[in-house]
């Protein structure tokens, strides 16, 4: 099995004789892939890492081109980047890093974080390769991206039911004319007093309205094509988890300090989850427009999970300016709302939200002193 | 427009409006139909005989506006609303404002023809009880002062001689007035004579007595 030169290490202190199978432990400890390559893209040397993430055995590669852990198109331009390299200079990735993608020996593709770096040994330019199987963090991402994407289509769907009856009436109206002139020709024909022009125009109004109708419905259905809400036993702790989760980058980046408690004891709720945490998102993200005026160190966002009697409270609270007592009833109708560039949707959306599964949303509130919302639901088996 | 009784249909949706036209002419109504209230309300008046249709949901007035100002206007054609879905506790509203029915769209067509056509009897048996009123309101304004106390008495049943006795006048002019009274009033016998006065007096026809 080939070693990385001792000339290699530069680190003091270490007697040559040692530092070989110390730096032989070192990489075979690493949890990344560390591969050394020379200018032709031939392997030199791999650590036990690179044969557990592609499958291939240390004897397998060394002598290999390295592109064999690579999927098209990369494996079929390795070479060429490695010359375009040493021709240019021009740095694509060396000292850069970036995400790609291996291949493992059964042909599975998954991403990974590649760092090269450029050496010299033996007089010889050679690049080290270090790689990190990302599938884990890409799946989390995916699941967290899918989340949101659930999320923005319940909110969708709110919308929907806010503007059932609307379309509903809409689509009345030419099922109305549908059925009284379709009755009206029958009346005709039976009566014998059928005028030819008459039923003509009657029937071309059927058609029409029938397409009417169907317009309307195709609109109904991209509207809410997805997902009928559908309950289930939910632990209000973890949605607060999982939107805190989806939620970490943006409160990083509003330097918002979270302040966490929830009740291990909570029992959990039948509710649509992807609705309950529709309405914590809804009133984490309040919270955050609202203390975007305050300076960092006074943005603090309290949420506190509990039990009270058959039901489970959650209490978002945020430091922002606050509601007057008028602000604190009006933030719940439709198209009210205290922010600038507002729609003054969501907070109605998350009421009914709460009022359809049985249970109530409510806001507290001194001006000045931040705004509180609870969030009650049923705590019922 | 013609004073006979129509159907009146008043709806903004056009096509709801053409088919209920259709609809209604293939049963054998007359039909005037508009695409808003007021454009109704200007046309009609006292004289509008028949019923109306109107829609609940409306640009400009709408299906509840246009009732209580055709109540205000003492017009009384029976009223039947359209609806659409979810107007329940408005259609309740219009119902108790004397509405004769309300209708969710879609509707059956059968039944909203058998409500057209009880709207049309209702307003037939209306009409023609205000015309036997009237009628009966002309009749009585034909008598003089004399023959009214004359037959008012005898439609309660007394006698020519107590009739005489209480106006002080003779038997024989009692009988006088009686006689013209009834001719006047087009009734041969007592029996009709005492249907005509309560009839009158049922509806606030009748004066003295």
């Amino acid at each position: 099995m080939p070693t990385i030169s001792a000339d290699d290490l530069k680190a003091p202190g270490l007697r040559q004789r040692d530092a070989a199978p110390r730096l032989r432990a070192l990489l075979d400890a690493a949890v990344d892939a560390i591969i050394t390559i020379d200018q032709h893209g031939i392997i030199e040397s791999v650590n036990a890492a690179t044969e557990r993430m592609f499958g291939f055995t240390a004897a397998e590669l060394i002598g290999s081109n390295v592109k064999v852990l690579m999927p098209d198109p990369h494996r079929a331009l390795h070479d060429d980047y490695i010359q375009r390299y040493l021709m240019t200079g021009e740095r694509r990735i060396i000292g850069i890093g970036r995400e790609v993608e291996g291949r493992h020996k059964d042909g599975n593709v998954f991403p990974v974080d590649l760092a090269v770096t450029e050496f010299q040994a033996n007089g010889q330019r050679m690049f080290m390769g270090i790689i990190r199987d990302i599938s884990d963090r890409r799946a989390a991402e995916h699941a967290a991206q899918a989340r949101l994407d659930e999320l923005a289509h319940a909110g969708r769907l709110a919308d929907l039911g806010v503007t059932t009856s609307t379309i509903a009436h809409e689509v009345n109206q030419p099922l109305a004319a549908i059925v009284s002139f379709a009755h009206a020709c029958q009346r005709m024909l039976a009566g014998g007093r059928a005028d030819e022009a008459v039923l003509r125009d009657a029937l071309s109004q059927i058609a029409e309205q029938g397409e009417r109708a169907s317009a309307i419905i195709a609109r109904i259905r991209g509207m809410a094509k997805k997902r009928e809400g559908h309950t289930e036993q939910v632990s209000v702790n973890d949605a607060v988890d999982g939107v805190l989760g989806m939620l970490s980058r943006q409160l990083r980046f509003e330097h918002v300090n979270l302040d966490v408690h929830l009740d291990p004891e909570l029992p959990a709720v039948r509710a649509d989850r992807v609705q309950v945490e529709q309405v914590i998102m809804n009133l984490v993200m309040n919270a955050v427009d609202a203390m975007r005026e305050m300076t960092p160190e006074a943005r603090r966002l309290v949420i506190v999970s509990a039990r009270r009697d058959d039901a489970v409270i959650l209490t978002v609270r945020d430091t922002g300016p606050g509601l007057d007592d008028k602000q604190a009833d009006r933030v719940f109708e439709s198209f009210y709302s205290t922010k600038s560039g507002g729609m003054g949707i969501g907070l109605s959306i998350c009421r009914s939200l709460a009022e359809s599964h049985g249970g109530r949303l409510w806001a507290e509130s001194t001006p000045g002193d931040g705004a509180t919302f609870h969030f009650e639901l049923p705590a019922r088996s | 427009m013609s004073d006979g009784p129509r159907v009146y249909v008043v709806d903004d949706d056009d096509a709801v409006r053409r088919s209920l036209r259709l609809l209604l002419e293939s049963a054998g109504h007359l039909v005037t139909d508009y695409s808003r209230a007021d454009a109704f309300l200007d046309a009609c008046g006292e004289h509008c005989r028949g019923c109306l249709i109107s829609d609940i949901h409306m640009p400009g007035l709408n299906g509840l506006e246009l009732q209580s100002t055709l109540e205000e206007r003492g017009i009384g054609l029976p009223l039947i609303m359209l609806t659409g879905h979810g107007d329940v506790p408005a259609a309740v509203r219009s119902l108790k404002a004397g509405a004769l029915d309300f209708i969710e769209k879609p509707f059956d067509p059968q039944h909203l023809l058998a409500q057209v056509a009880r709207a049309l009897a209702l307003d037939a048996s209306r009409h023609a009880a205000r015309a036997e009123e009237a009628h009966r309101g002309a009749l009585l304004a034909r008598l003089t002062p004399r023959e009214r106390e004359v037959v008012d008495r005898v439609g309660r049943g007394h006698s020519n001689k107590v009739v005489a006795a209480d106006l002080g006048i003779s038997e024989r002019t009692v009988e006088l007035h009686r006689g013209r009274g009834m001719k006047k009033l087009e009734v041969r016998t007592v029996a009709e004579l005492v249907r005509l006065l309560d009839d009158a007096g049922a509806t606030g026809g009748a004066t003295g007595a």
